[in-house]
């Protein structure tokens, strides 16, 4: 268990039933009264924020939840299989619990699993991911000032924004925070 | 991470040095004479909520503690004898950290003899407006701020009101404050924090007085008015400063307030405290009358620099040092 003076930011703990990460967390002591510790959770499968005080010393148990490096196998019906390399262990995600980060996800990529109560339940990528592009219309030569940008579909099935000079097949660095093109990666 | 580098900057910190001058200078300018008790103590203050640090001299089974406040040992200086007095000193509590408190901190205590908690309030006024240039000060008792920020009357405070009060002002209490029969100090507290502290004080400061009689701590009780003490706070831009008090002089009740306090630690599970017998000694020989009030420097200095975490105006908070 832990107590009001474990919280910290990025603890993650159980509230009623529930898997939350504390946000912002606020020692409020009046006068000669009682101290609290206002939290800001949030949930870790919804993202919804509660807030919730907590008298000095009071207890909350941990979220069991673990996170393992997991190389990415392959997809079968929009479920998504992973596999933890050092005991071979398998868990599988679907479309929907990997939020956007479905366009990035690709053959052997290693990825953090997030596992709560034993069940895979969200992903996280690597900052950046290189992908090749498999559609987008002609690269315009020279047009490397402008800011014009056109639409490309990358391996993976999803379109990413390039600037015009960008051709298909070429390799892109991609930041997977905002979804962004960085550069062209050369071959 | 490395952390060898002081909260404050090189600004804050010549700040700091000269807040610190000005304060001393006010004091002796007017003959208040500066005091040095120690920070290790036999024993703890006797107060709910209030847990010492526990230091060991040697390899004694029973702790010595770091002192949460000078005020038994300069109260024993006063019934020794001294004239009106203060210091600036490091105190000392477990446990309480934040943006505005931090495990060791500095503390101004200031007795003065022969005046009362309205007589602090006015010299307490002049200080601020020294060191701070603050405006004059408002002052206003507890249960007309109460009524006035959240429309309920302190000393008849119901469940359900509490917590109608705590939906309406989009408060979350703590569990233990929604339980029937929990403590009405333990609810009035919770409000002050979380919502009236934050709105009052910010063109001057204002003083709160006639805290309740079961929140007197060491403060006379009002001989008009038997439900309230004479104990004030000081609040400045949404932050509590200081805490003064019409000083407690009888051993009895003394005794007998130690005591409650004790007994209720007990049933709380908190750390079991023994009474500070050199303390209960110079009692009953005898306390001057006077009035007293600890004021948190550091928070001074937040005020005075704009900055609004503690660990960014001391050299190195418990984060750093």
């Amino acid at each position: 268990m832990y107590d009001t003076s474990d919280f910290r930011k990025g603890l993650r703990v159980e509230i009623d039933g529930q898997p939350f990460i504390i946000v912002e967390n606020q020692f409020v002591k009046p006068g000669k009264g009682q101290a609290f510790c206002r939290v800001k959770l949030k949930h870790l499968l919804q993202g919804n924020v509660i807030d919730r005080t907590y008298k000095s010393g009071e207890k909350v148990a941990p979220a069991d939840i673990v996170e393992k490096a997991m190389q990415f196998l392959y997809i079968n019906d929009e479920t998504y299989h992973f596999m933890d390399n050092s005991d071979f262990e398998q868990f599988e995600l679907n479309k929907d619990q990997l939020g956007d980060n479905w366009k990035w996800v690709q053959e052997g990529m290693v990825v953090d699993v997030m596992i709560y109560k034993g069940t895979a339940v969200s992903i996280t990528v690597p900052n950046f991911t290189a992908l090749e592009i498999t559609y987008c219309e002609p690269g315009v030569k020279g047009d490397t000032a402008t800011n014009a940008t056109k639409p490309a579909t990358v391996e993976t099935g999803a379109i990413v924004n390039v600037p015009l000079f960008v051709n298909q097949n070429e390799k892109i660095k991609i930041d997977t925070r905002t979804g962004e093109y960085v550069e062209r990666v050369k071959a | 991470m490395s952390n060898w580098e002081p909260g404050a900057s090189i600004k804050v910190l010549h700040e700091r040095s000269t807040l610190l001058q000005k304060i001393r200078k006010y004091f002796s300018d007017q003959d208040i004479l500066e005091v040095d008790t120690p920070s290790i103590s036999k024993f703890p203050t006797i107060d709910e909520h209030i847990d010492s640090i526990e230091v060991y001299l040697k390899s004694q089974k029973t702790p010595s503690y770091l002192i949460s406040s000078p005020e038994y040992h300069m109260k024993r200086l006063l019934c020794f004898g001294m004239p009106s007095i203060y210091q600036i000193c490091k105190a000392f509590r477990k446990d309480e950290l934040g943006n505005y408190h931090n495990p060791e901190f500095t503390m101004i205590e200031w007795y003065q003899l022969g005046i009362d908690d309205y007589q602090l309030m006015q010299a307490t006024d002049k200080l601020l407006q020294h060191v701070l240039n603050t405006a004059p000060a408002e002052f206003i008792t507890y249960k007309a701020l109460f009524l006035k920020y959240l429309n309920i009357d302190p000393f008849n405070l119901t469940q359900s009101k509490f917590l109608l009060c705590c939906q309406e002002s989009g408060l979350t209490p703590s569990k233990d404050l929604m339980i029937k029969n929990c403590r009405i100090e333990d609810q009035l507290n919770f409000l002050m924090g979380f919502y009236i502290e934050k709105k009052i004080g910010h063109q001057k400061p204002v003083f709160v007085y006639h805290y309740p009689a079961n929140q007197s701590a060491l403060a006379k009780i009002d001989p008009m008015h038997n439900q309230v003490s004479q104990r004030f706070e000081v609040f400045y831009k949404g932050l509590e400063l200081g805490n003064g008090y019409h000083e407690l002089q009888d051993y009895q009740v003394h005794l007998s307030r130690f005591e409650s306090t004790i007994k209720k630690r007990k049933d709380s599970d908190q750390t079991d405290y023994q009474i500070d017998y050199n303390f209960m000694d110079a009692l009953k020989h005898g306390l001057p009358h006077c009035s007293g009030i600890a004021i948190g420097f550091d928070r001074l200095l937040m005020i005075k620099t704009g900055i609004e975490d503690i660990d960014k105006v001391q050299s190195f908070s418990s984060k750093r040092s």
